[in-house]
């Protein structure tokens, strides 16, 4: 080759290889273009990179080859040989190349600045030296380039790691943890998806609400663990249920809601549609669900609203349209959950107009305890003489706004809405103020006791027992003077707990009275496991008791069982002399009924006793 | 026993009963494995080769190429099967042009055969890097020899033969239990050049010296050989000029320019970009020379440790089209050397394959690669055998 020609030949060589240097931004691909190349166009055999570890950035790691052509040399002991080369190699900045041989093989280390080496192999004929020379100014290009590309990483790296973080928060904004479902945000934007294509196609879909009956009843007596566990089963039976583009999500401790969309034109095809759905649900419930290491029966309570929302004279807009289809979707499961359980219901207008009625009686609850537009009427017992020896305390409530309210109608709402508990904390108040009252008159002495009755909310509170004991000491009373009502629905959400409650208050001698007897699970099996004095036998026994012979039985037996327990027997809802008649040789404790007194306001309750005395 | 066949057979026409007959034949030589090749022929039967290739109960690799070499003659029709003396352990590689990153992991038998035989779809993409990835991981260990099959008409279509049947767009890799000596060799002279191929895309050579491809190329060629493009087909020039990639202190890789675009030149196999290229002028005397005496030198080289056998050769289609009558010259020179007493058998390909001296895998053109089976003698460094054997 003559003079101009090899000029020629290493000017191109520069060329060729600087081109292809930095052709990527990531190392490892920029790199496998270069060694390839720089393979390619100096006949070598074998080439290797050895690039400083970029993660640790001061740590000279620099014992593996990164990249490798071939990927293993076939002389385990050159590679060894190699390696040690390397490494000596390495740490002597002043040299950039060097020349090595191993057996016939020619070895030839390039430094690349801050960066690493790369190790170059020619088998029979050496590379010139004026070839190598000519690389010189490539390995400073190709070491800013490995550095561009290193920092390139690290920004990579920084986002990615950011991105993580980021999606992170999202899942934590729009995920439920437990179940993995989407929480009530991310199921309020993909609601608002659905609700616009459907009024954008005139087209229908279906909210619909689900609560797990009874799950509080699963977390306190099986713990909460079942309880989460349970959930994550239900969540997986109701994710069976739903189409791609439907969305569920996990609202709330036990509720779930699931948007169905484009199920039709008309309302009645998507509540056909729908129904089959729900009925689907019902069905995946009926058996027990298997956890780890129980099985426990679940129901559900679905209330559905079919979207769009139309009402008669009101323009939705798109926000309005969604929050009216989930508030549907609750009163209607509010309905199931009032009514039977395990069943499903659509949203119908007359469900809105008892709802619209129950809001505003809760509304009025609040302004009722604020004001104490609460009052107590109390309803004697009398014994089979007629003579008085106790009395209920039977709250009432005038609200200036609603008339009279029946307790039928605002103790429910009161026991859904938590309050309750205020609500029976001022009943005990007052019934205690009572008792200390009639004791100071000196006239309670008639008295056996008042009774009041307890909520199961108020039963469930963990100060309960406290609260209890506060009002008798307040009021400074003998707690036998005043007897708690419970019904069997109290005891039975856990009756491990209901027992040992009942026992502490019992030793305090405050009594309990089994109110409703046998209108109810009326397990025997738990009868006389509960600390009870007493037990009130369910007024639908007792009407017309002369002339049911069913009802004479099991009354009879009632008041036998009574007897065998060791409890007193109360008789409730007694009307007329008849009723009455039948009880005169019964082993019965007292007697209460309209037939006798009806419940009275304090006042005449009070002159009454006062008269009596 | 270190032959590469038990036996060849060769019919003019692939028919039911020709491939019959043959198999018939060949099994009786009790092979390990069967190497079916078929010229590319318009009247082709390729649901008959499927069927055929799906009936046998040994492994069955080969393919469909431009030409078949039997008896020191071009076959340009027919079928020739040869029965395999060794086990092999065949893999194919499916969808080679749409591999966004031709990566591939090869079985530990694949690795462990000392040779491999590679057939590839000669009109698929990407088989400068696969050849590139094949080399990461087989290294030095495998001597690595094929060539491209395919359709001279440049139409892509089934041409590689497994057990499973026809393939295309693919590449076949046949480990083999023999020892290969590979001889290669084009005998194309430095004519014009260096030049920066400073604008490529793949096998499309867009500038040289920073002006239009074509441009540079032709005022060469024309120059040359008072031949004008304008009265001539493009290959019927440029047959007789490829270009040369140039390969520090290696011979030159031949890239062979088949058709024109524009002023772009189309060839066959990837040119890198921003490398030197020459432009090359083959003569006839020269080709044949540098292929046989190729031969020769691994066969000198050699004899003192192997003992040789029977070779196989993938000969360049254009070599043929370049040398035509005298082709046969360059076959019975191989075939001479090989063995005095049976004509070298090969397939003409659409690109060679082959290890380098350095040891990487190549994509040549207008080159002869002529594989020699061999087998190292137990006492090497003595002349115990020298010269050939048949099988």
């Amino acid at each position: 080759m003559d003079q101009n020609n090899r000029t020629l030949q290493l000017v191109s060589i520069q060329h060729e290889l600087a081109m292809s240097i930095g052709l990527d931004l990531n190392l490892a691909v920029m790199l496998e273009v270069f060694i390839g190349r720089m393979q390619q166009r100096l006949s070598l055999s074998a080439i290797q990179m050895f690039i400083r570890n970029p993660d640790i950035s001061l740590t000279h790691n620099i014992d593996k080859a990164y990249l490798s052509s071939p990927q293993t040399l076939s002389d385990s002991d050159e590679q060894h040989w190699l390696n040690q080369q390397i490494a000596q190699f390495y740490v002597m900045p002043e040299q950039n190349i060097s020349a090595l041989q191993y057996e016939k093989k020619h070895w030839y280390l390039l430094r690349i600045t801050d960066v690493g080496v790369v190790a170059a192999q020619r088998k029979q004929v050496a590379i010139e030296n004026m070839v190598l020379q000519a690389l010189r100014p490539l390995l400073s290009r190709l070491a800013l380039s490995c550095q561009a590309c290193i920092e390139h990483q690290f920004l990579l790296d920084e986002i990615k790691n950011r991105k993580k973080v980021e999606q992170q928060l999202i899942e934590q904004t729009y995920i439920d943890h437990l179940t993995g479902l989407p929480n009530r945000k991310m199921f309020n934007l993909s609601l608002e998806k659905n609700v616009a294509k459907a009024l954008r196609e005139h087209s229908c879909g279906a909210v619909l609400y689900i609560d797990v009956d009874r799950f509080k009843l699963v977390n306190d007596t099986l713990g909460h663990g079942v309880g989460d566990e349970l959930l994550i089963s239900v969540a997986n039976l109701l994710k069976s249920c739903v189409r791609n583009g439907d969305a569920l999500a996990r609202v709330g401790g036990d509720e779930f809601i699931m948007t169905l969309s484009q199920l039709g034109e008309s309302a009645a095809e998507v509540e056909t549609t729908v129904s089959r759905i729900a009925q689907k649900m019902l069905r995946m419930t009926a058996t027990p669900l298997e956890l780890k290491h129980c099985s426990v029966n679940v129901s559900l309570s679905i209330g559905i609203c079919v979207f769009p929302v139309f009402t008669n004279n009101q323009h939705l807009n798109l926000k309005q349209h969604c929050n009216a289809a989930v508030k549907n979707a609750d009163i209607a499961m509010y309905q199931v959950k009032r009514n039977t359980r395990n069943n499903y219901a659509f949203y119908r207008h007359e469900l809105q107009v008892l709802s619209d009625k129950r809001i505003n009686i809760e509304k009025h609850l609040h302004i009722a305890l604020r004001e104490q537009q609460f009052s107590l009427h109390y309803q004697p017992l009398v014994n089979k003489s007629g003579q008085i020896i106790a009395a209920e305390a039977l709250i009432r409530w005038h609200s200036p706004d609603l008339g009279w309210v029946s307790p039928a109608d605002f103790i429910p709402i009161a026991e859904e809405s938590g309050l309750i508990v205020d609500i029976s904390q001022w009943v005990v108040n007052k019934a205690c103020g009572l008792i200390a009252e009639l004791t100071q008159k000196n006239v309670f002495s008639a008295l056996k006791y008042l009774s009041i009755n307890i909520s199961p909310r108020y039963f469930s509170q963990t100060n309960f027992v406290a609260k209890l004991n506060k009002a008798v000491v307040e009021h400074q009373i003998e707690p036998t003077h005043l007897r708690l009502e419970i019904t069997e629905g109290v005891a039975l959400v856990n009756i491990d707990n209901a027992i040992h409650t009942m026992q502490v208050l019992r030793e305090q001698g405050l009594y309990f009275m089994l109110d409703d007897f046998g209108n109810g699970y009326s397990s025997l099996s738990y009868l006389h496991k509960l600390p009870l004095q007493a037990v009130k036998i369910d007024r639908s026994f007792i009407t017309d008791i002369h002339l049911s012979s069913n009802n004479r039985v099991i009354v009879n037996a009632m008041i036998d069982i009574s007897s065998h327990f060791s409890l007193e027997c109360i008789i409730e809802g007694v009307e007329n002399q008849a009723e009455a008649d039948y009880f005169r040789d019964k082993a019965i404790a007292a007697i209460q009924g309209f037939h006798f007194y009806r419940p009275l306001p304090e006042a005449d309750f009070v002159r009454l006793v006062l008269t009596n005395h | 026993m270190s032959a590469l066949f038990t036996s060849v057979q060769f019919a003019d026409r692939v028919s039911e009963q020709s491939l019959t007959e043959l198999l018939s034949a060949t099994i009786q030589t009790n092979p390990a494995a069967l190497m079916l090749h078929c010229a590319d022929d318009v009247s082709l039967d390729l649901a008959l080769i499927e069927a055929f290739l799906q009936s046998q109960h040994i492994p069955i690799f080969g393919g469909i190429f431009p030409g078949l070499l039997f008896a020191g003659e071009v076959k340009n029709t027919g079928v020739l099967l040869a029965g395999v003396s060794q086990n092999v352990h065949i893999e194919l590689l499916s969808n080679l042009s749409t591999l966004s990153s031709p990566k591939f992991t090869l079985t530990p038998q694949l690795l462990s055969c000392p040779s491999m035989m590679v057939l590839v779809d000669g009109l698929a993409r990407n088989i400068d890097p696969c050849l590139q990835h094949l080399f990461n991981q087989v290294g030095h260990s495998i001597r690595v020899v094929g060539g491209g099959a395919g359709s001279l008409s440049f139409k892509q279509k089934p041409c590689l033969f497994t057990n499973q049947g026809l393939s295309q767009d693919a590449m076949l890799l046949v480990g083999m239990s023999n020892q290969l000596e590979l001889a290669i060799a084009h005998g194309w002279q430095k004519l014009a050049g260096p030049y920066l191929a400073n604008q490529v895309d793949g096998n499309v050579v867009e500038q040289l010296n920073f002006q239009p491809a074509l441009e540079v190329y032709q005022q060469v060629i024309e120059h040359h050989s008072g031949l004008k493009f304008s009265e001539h087909e493009f290959f019927a020039i440029a047959k007789t000029y490829p270009f040369g990639i140039e390969r520090l202190d290696d011979d030159v890789l031949v890239r062979d320019p088949i058709t024109c675009e524009q002023n772009h030149m189309v060839c066959v196999g990837k040119i890198p970009d921003n490398t030197m290229l020459y432009i090359l002028h083959g003569e006839a005397d020269n080709l044949i020379s540098a292929s046989v005496n190729a031969v020769q030198e691994v066969l000198s080289e050699y004899s003192a440790s192997h003992t040789f056998y029977d070779g196989f050769l993938f000969d360049c289609i254009s070599r043929q089209l370049f040398l035509e009558d005298r082709f046969v010259e360059e076959l019975q020179g191989i075939s001479s050397t090989v063995n005095e007493n049976q004509a070298i058998i090969g397939v003409l390909v659409l690109g060679e394959i082959a290890s380098g001296a350095a040891g990487s895998i190549n994509f040549h053109n207008k080159t002869a690669v002529t594989v020699l089976s061999c087998k190292q003698s137990k006492t090497t460094g003595t002349k115990a055998i020298t010269g050939l054997q048949s099988n």
